[in-house]
């Protein structure tokens, strides 16, 4: 009992040790990298204490200490919500975050602000287990600015380009738009229900519950990057591969889902925010996934990736299924995060060179980074006995003997599909073939800190799906009966994306489109959403702003209208009353013209 | 994703059960004899099993038993084969039910329209006649 | 012109103005008016010169067909009513023919055309006669027969009057041209305070005679008739330039300078007859006013303009020139806001 809050309270207060060392010597010297890393393993470590009780009683807990203060009705506590979700993410997070730290420290070696770096990624994997463990909307929402907060800092890590600052403050307003939701929806509950906290909020009974659970889901679409606030997450790609490795994969981009996760009590009977959920689910797999077929840039194609996956996970919570869908990131974290380090790798080993066009042949000079982004890749696919298959077959599995929006299901089958062929894609340009990069790089993979890192995490993306599936207790009840052709459908789309990617690979070898078609320029431009949303929107917003404020009000009607006018008709009147030319008989005979009028007038009208 | 929903867009809706507000039949419709399910495990024992609110289904005495016996052979996640595989069936067996359930419910809907169509055409004057065997079901 | 003949013209100048204030009697008050016109006429010829020819005959038509049309008024009002005396006149037509006659002696809009050129074609002490003195002898006929003034005539007149003051002015730099046009706008202030209230437009007459003066009489001491030339008056007499701004604050009626004076009691006055639209619309257009007087003091006072080096010690030497009046005058143009509470002894 006890060893449970207390290895927890332990492995969460280790983490904060390295930030308050920073004001010692140590956040001066080489060793703070190592530090950090080290730290992080045993945070780890003991975080699995809790996880191994977790798994063998189903124990869930809430540490509630230190009432912070009261408003009127409303009590808030720091609370930390110990149940099936934080214990599971908690060592996958430490364990992703841990590869990722070491692989940091070769990533990021030649950086003359390596500490700072370190403590950022530690600040954030801070942030995300406040918000992963918190227990009332107040917490989750520090949780939740805070790996907002860190996302912007380490996406704009370069900030001397200006590239990097452009996507982190994208980034950023992206995921202000989202917390705008999440705002609404706290305010709701605040309102209606009288509570931040999540056993109380799902125990008080509301008739109407779209207006917060769209609020969150407006949230989950910023921070999870869903359709139509997507464009920030492949622009994140701009920071260092540990921070899209560790941010825009596994962990920061989960958030949303989880958030979603969290509130699915209050969905489950909510059917128009269920289908709302679903088919922003498969709008964004589907959309990213198209996106992710024909770009050149290898992290870009990954990003996109994760995006495409997020949108499974949402699927997936459309479905009603927020069990499969916590399964979904669990092994996603493994995979992506791993995908990403392999990406690092060879693009530190090119110097830099991030275009799939400029690899090739990489099998030869890279081999371990090689067997690993394949098993990855394969993993992402959904590959029989992989870590994907465990939780990517079971989703689409239950999606497809359910019996809800086909159109989406469909839109998700054809998804899957092209997740294989963007990981060809990746394989067959990165890896195989002949190598087009220059000649003259010293490439090297033999650093244990690559090695090791890399490592560890293709155990994970091999074994943790297995690993995870057997241990936990049954959440759900498996959908085990469908025909053959169904329980075969996501193999065979999959394998059908693979052979018909390959193919395509290969075609381009030989032959080449005279010009691109409409439906290539559409995947290659991103369906044209940042054209029309970052530049039409803005441009057609500035536009109007200026023609109201500048061209309506000030130039006319603060200027052509009132003084200009003013000016021009009294300058008009003024030389028409004052140009007499002398002529005294038009004098006279304007006399009696008036005269005559006056008098007629006076006469007649009385 | 199945026929149900090709059929629910394609054709007419109003002969489609709708699986949320299922049954609409008394459920000894046609089975004089049919008797009500029997639920095994007890309301205490899933309490004590801690089940969640979607696993309180007649499988749940099995899902009982293969708690039981992971947590009894804890470090080993392979063992309990046998109580995976048993719990596992049941609710296959359970899937199968339900869709008979759902094909009973979709055949007797539509019947019901079947014969309010013939009631109707009785109704404006046009006598029973000759009719042919499936409007006669 | 010979001095005694000067002041023959003169004292009949005099008179004729005098006959028609003091005479109750229309065929009289007539004499008057064309003792005072026919006299005048030399006087506008003092400087005997083409342009001054012109403008004297223009301003002898324009008398002259005013006289014709009051004496017109006065027999229309003779059949009607069967008497010369001046009281109220009860037909509406010559009730408006002598109305008109005196507007177009006085120069108000649509009568105002011959105001500008007469006042531009002759001196400056003539002009300062002409639109002060020349408007005594009307006024006192309008302000007698103010009763049967119809309102319906008078305001339009004063309106247009008021706008072409503003209007007209805007467009000169001739300070002659100038001041008929203030005339001209001054004359519809009068003329819309006359029906509702004849004494205020004694005040006002009082006041416009007094600015008018006043600043007739800085621009013979400066003998400036333009702009350009009164710009120069900084390095001539420096004191004049800071007194002509005051003066023409005064003329476009800023508080709390004597104009205001006027223009507040007119304003309250109409305003106490329920009228809204007809104040607002004369106070804003007397900006026009204020702005050409602005520009006159703006290019006089507010600005020093360039000017040869030799022109700077002018200011040393010492002005012949008497100026007795000028001081009452400008203190009494400037400063007469805090008397009006006295206002009562026009009644």
């Amino acid at each position: 009992m006890n060893l449970f809050t207390s290895s927890i309270i332990t492995s969460l207060s280790m983490l904060t040790f390295p930030v308050i060392l920073t004001s010692t010597s140590i956040y001066k010297s080489k060793l703070y990298p190592q530090y950090v890393k080290t730290t992080i393993s045993y945070a780890f470590m003991i975080s699995m204490i809790p996880t191994t009780m977790f798994i063998y009683s189903g124990k869930e807990m809430i540490i509630s200490n230190w009432h912070w203060m009261t408003i009127q009705t409303m009590k808030l506590t720091l609370s930390f919500k110990l149940d099936y979700f934080s214990m599971i993410f908690m060592p996958v997070a430490l364990f992703v975050t841990w590869s990722i730290m070491e692989f940091s420290m070769w990533y990021m070696h030649s950086d003359p602000y390596i500490n700072r770096f370190f403590k950022y990624l530690l600040m954030f994997l801070i942030t995300m287990m406040i918000l992963v463990t918190a227990n009332n909307l107040f917490q989750l929402f520090i949780g939740w600015e805070g790996v907002g907060i860190m996302s912007f800092l380490l996406i704009g890590w370069w900030h001397g380009r200006t590239d990097a600052n452009t996507a982190a403050l994208q980034a950023v307003l992206y995921n202000r738009i989202g917390d705008v939701g999440f705002i609404m929806a706290m305010a709701w509950f605040l309102i209606n229900l009288n509570t931040w906290e999540f056993q109380q909020i799902f125990i008080t009974h509301h008739d109407n519950l779209n207006m917060p659970l769209m609020g969150l889901l407006l949230a989950a679409t910023g921070k999870s990057a869903q359709f139509g606030l997507h464009p920030w997450l492949p622009s994140a790609m701009e920071g260092p591969t540990p921070v899209s490795a560790l941010l825009h994969s596994s962990t920061m981009v989960v958030a949303g889902v989880f958030l979603l996760i969290r509130f699915h009590p209050l969905m489950e009977y909510n059917t128009t925010v269920q289908t709302t959920t679903l088919c922003l689910g498969a709008i964004t797999t589907l959309f990213t996934a198209i996106c992710a077929l024909t770009q050149n840039d290898i992290k870009k194609i990954i990003a996109f990736s994760t995006s495409s996956q997020l949108g499974l996970m949402i699927v997936t919570i459309g479905i009603n299924q927020p069990y499969l869908a916590f399964l979904h990131i669990c092994t996603h974290a493994f995979f992506k995060a791993m995908l990403f380090m392999c990406s690092g790798s060879i693009i530190h080993n090119l110097n830099d060179e991030q275009d799939i066009r400029k690899m090739g042949g990489l099998y030869k000079v890279l081999p371990f980074t090689t067997t690993s982004l394949i098993a990855g890749s394969l993993a992402l696919t959904g590959m029989p006995f992989l870590t994907g298959f465990y939780s990517k077959d079971l989703i689409i599995e239950t999606a497809n003997t359910s019996y809800t929006n086909a159109w989406a299901l469909l839109m998700t089958l054809v998804a899957t599909s092209m997740t294989a062929a963007y990981s060809t894609r990746i394989l067959f340009f990165a890896l195989l073939g002949q190598p087009r990069f220059n000649p003259m790089i010293t490439t090297n993979e033999n650093n244990p800190h690559l090695i090791n890192s890399i490592k560890r995490l293709l155990l994970g993306s091999i074994f943790a799906g297995y690993l995870i599936s057997q241990n936990i207790t049954p959440t759900t009840i498996p959908q085990m009966t469908m025909p053959y052709y169904l329980k075969l459908t996501a193999l065979s789309v999959t394998l059908l994306g693979f052979i018909l990617a390959l193919e395509l690979n290969l075609t381009s070898q030989s032959l080449k489109l005279k010009y691109p078609s409409n439906l290539f320029k559409f995947s290659n431009l991103l369906g044209y959403f940042p054209i029309i949303i970052h530049r039409y929107v803005p441009k057609m917003n500035l536009s109007a702003s200026q023609n109201l404020a500048s061209t309506l009000l000030d130039t006319i009607w603060l200027e052509s209208a009132l003084p200009k006018s003013i000016s021009y008709f009294h300058m008009k009147s003024s030389t028409t009353i004052s140009n007499q030319k002398g002529l005294i008989k038009l004098y006279f005979l304007s006399f009696m013209i008036t005269l005559i009028l006056a008098l007629t007038m006076i006469n007649f009208h009385e | 994703m199945g026929a149900h929903l090709a059929r629910r867009y394609v054709s007419d809706q109003s002969g489609e059960p709708d699986p949320q507000r299922m049954p609409t039949f008394p459920p000894d419709y046609g089975f004089p004899g049919r008797k009500e399910r029997e639920m095994v495990a007890t309301q205490q024992q899933m309490n004590d099993a801690q089940l969640l609110l979607q696993q309180r289904d007649y499988c749940a005495h099995y899902l009982i038993r293969l708690l039981k016996c992971k947590r009894d052979s804890f470090p080993n996640f392979l063992a309990c084969r046998h109580e995976q595989h048993d719990w596992e069936y049941c609710e296959h067996l359970d899937y199968v039910m339900r869709m008979k359930e759902f094909e009973r419910e979709r055949r007797l809907l539509q019947r019901k329209k079947r014969r309010e169509q013939r009631e109707a055409d009785v109704a404006r004057g046009q006598g029973p006649g000759e009719v042919a065997p499936k409007v006669a079901l | 012109m010979k001095p005694y003949i000067l002041v023959i013209i003169m004292t009949t100048v005099m008179s004729g103005t005098m006959i028609v204030l003091t005479s109750s009697h229309w065929l009289l008050t007539w004499i008057g008016f064309e003792m005072n016109m026919l006299a005048i006429i030399p006087i506008l010829m003092k400087n005997y010169n083409p342009r001054a020819m012109e403008a004297s005959t223009k301003y002898f038509l324009t008398q002259a067909t005013a006289s014709m049309l009051l004496m017109m008024g006065i027999i229309i009002n003779l059949m009607f009513s069967g008497q010369w005396t001046i009281s109220k006149i009860p037909n509406p037509i010559a009730s408006g023919l002598i109305t008109i006659a005196l507007a177009m002696k006085l120069g108000m809009a649509p009568f105002h055309f011959w105001v500008p050129e007469v006042t531009q074609g002759i001196s400056l002490p003539s002009g300062m006669i002409l639109l002060t003195w020349q408007k005594i002898a009307p006024l006192s006929v309008l302000y007698q027969i103010s009763p049967s003034i119809n309102p319906k005539l008078m305001i339009p007149m004063a309106i247009a009057s008021v706008l072409v003051g503003g209007w007209g002015g805007l467009n000169q730099t001739q300070l002659r041209k100038i001041l008929a046009y203030s005339s001209i706008a001054h004359m519809g202030w009068m003329a819309v305070i006359l029906a509702y209230n004849p004494t205020l437009m004694l005040l006002n007459f009082t006041i416009y005679i007094m600015m008018t003066l006043s600043t007739f009489m800085l621009f013979i001491h400066n003998s400036s008739t333009t702009m350009s030339s009164l710009s120069q008056t900084w390095n001539k007499l420096p004191l004049v330039t800071s007194l002509i701004l005051m003066l023409m604050l005064s003329l476009g009626g800023l508080p709390p300078l004597s104009g205001f004076t006027p223009k507040w009691m007119i304003i309250q006055e109409l305003t106490k007859n329920d009228m809204i639209i007809l104040p607002t619309f004369m106070a804003i257009t007397a900006l026009l006013n204020l702005y050409f007087y602005m520009r006159l003091s703006y290019t006089t006072t507010l600005t020093m303009f360039p000017s040869a080096n030799n022109m700077k010690m002018k200011w040393q030497f010492e002005s012949t020139k008497k100026i007795i009046l000028l001081p009452p005058l400008i203190i009494t143009s400037t400063m007469l806001l805090p008397m009006t509470p006295m206002m009562s002894i026009l009644e």
